[in-house]
């Protein structure tokens, strides 16, 4: 009998003996990818619209040569380009009609802040830049059109729609 | 790691226990123990995250295409023991040579444990930390910060998760 308690006894201390206690930091390691898909996009507005108007009030030709319009334009361009590509703005439009009558598109002319954008500029048929920069971002800036006066203008409301183009690659 | 597991800690004791039985008189004390050491496991939903293009002035924040991912995490450590779990991006998020920083990625934790945090390249994020051993899960789903100034790309970044069981 005494064999088997010391048995018992000896079993026991081998387990404590073989039982290493072990209280080494554990550590488990994951890991995962994360993909994001960033596509090229442009988005232009003026005055927080897509389609805006100014106007011009009668003036005299000999007072006002130029008459300003009644608000400048706040012009915002938002684009995504791959690495430095171009983003320009242009600007283009018909000359102004009011029935069979004209003024010259090159009568109203402009002039812009804000970094990017040129400072002035003269309407045309043709595309005139507005703006261009370089890469993706937020570009911002501001125009004030103003029209040539003239005795020569006959009478009547003038129209014309200016068509803004913003090209980012 | 040389651990009693719980099959051989239970043979022994009844081995002990038929020695001892007809013992009668006599008796003994044999004591028996088993060293549970430090352990740790680490398993996700889904490995892969993908964030599709959008618009950044519609969606400023994008939310991931498979939605949240559940964390797993099982650890064995002592009864005060903190067991923490962290985070870190391996780089910023990369297309060729453009980059966007890796802060661009955020989530919001659910689940006992689980925060919110910001990814970083530089310093491991706390993800979620719990006292004791225990199997604990959550989820973390995260958001990508749109914006204008990125350029055109797919982008992408590993994340490194870390469970410590001290």
């Amino acid at each position: 009998m005494k064999k088997a308690v010391w048995s018992g006894i000896i079993a026991a201390a081998g387990v404590l003996a073989f039982s290493t206690s072990v209280y080494a930091q554990q550590t488990a390691n994951g890991t995962v990818t994360v993909t994001a898909n960033v596509n090229a996009k442009a988005k232009l507005t003026i005055n927080g619209l897509a389609t805006t108007s100014i106007s011009f009030a009668d003036a005299d030709p000999d007072a006002s040569p130029t008459v300003t319009a009644n608000t400048a334009l706040a012009i915002a361009v938002k684009a995504r380009t791959a690495g430095n590509g171009a983003v320009t703005l242009t600007v283009r439009g018909l000359n102004l009609t009011s029935g069979t009558d004209t003024i010259a598109i090159s009568a109203l002319k402009w002039t812009s802040t804000g970094a990017n954008f040129a400072g002035t500029g003269t309407s045309a048929t043709t595309e005139v830049s507005v703006m261009s920069a370089s890469g993706s971002g937020n570009y911002a800036g501001s125009q004030t059109y103003t029209l040539d006066n003239s005795w020569a203008y006959a009478t009547g409301t003038y129209a014309t729609t200016l068509t803004y183009t913003l090209t980012a690659p | 790691m040389p651990v009693a597991s719980p099959l051989s800690f239970s043979l022994l004791l009844i081995a002990s226990l038929a020695i001892a039985a007809p013992a009668g008189a006599q008796t003994a004390t044999s004591t028996f123990s088993a060293n549970l050491g430090g352990i740790a496991k680490l398993s996700f939903s889904s490995n892969a995250l993908s964030f599709p293009d959008a618009d950044p002035d519609t969606v400023p924040l994008i939310a991931a295409a498979g939605g949240a991912i559940t964390i797993t995490a099982k650890a064995r450590a002592s009864l005060a023991a903190t067991v923490t779990l962290t985070v870190l991006a391996a780089d910023d998020l990369r297309s060729g040579v453009e980059t966007i920083p890796a802060s661009a990625l955020t989530w919001t934790g659910s689940g006992a444990g689980f925060v919110n945090g910001t990814v970083s390249r530089a310093t491991p994020q706390v993800v979620a930390s719990w006292t004791g051993s225990g199997i604990r899960m959550g989820t973390q789903t995260y958001r990508f910060q749109n914006s204008w100034s990125y350029r055109t790309g797919t982008y992408s970044v590993s994340l490194l998760y870390t469970l410590v069981s001290p």
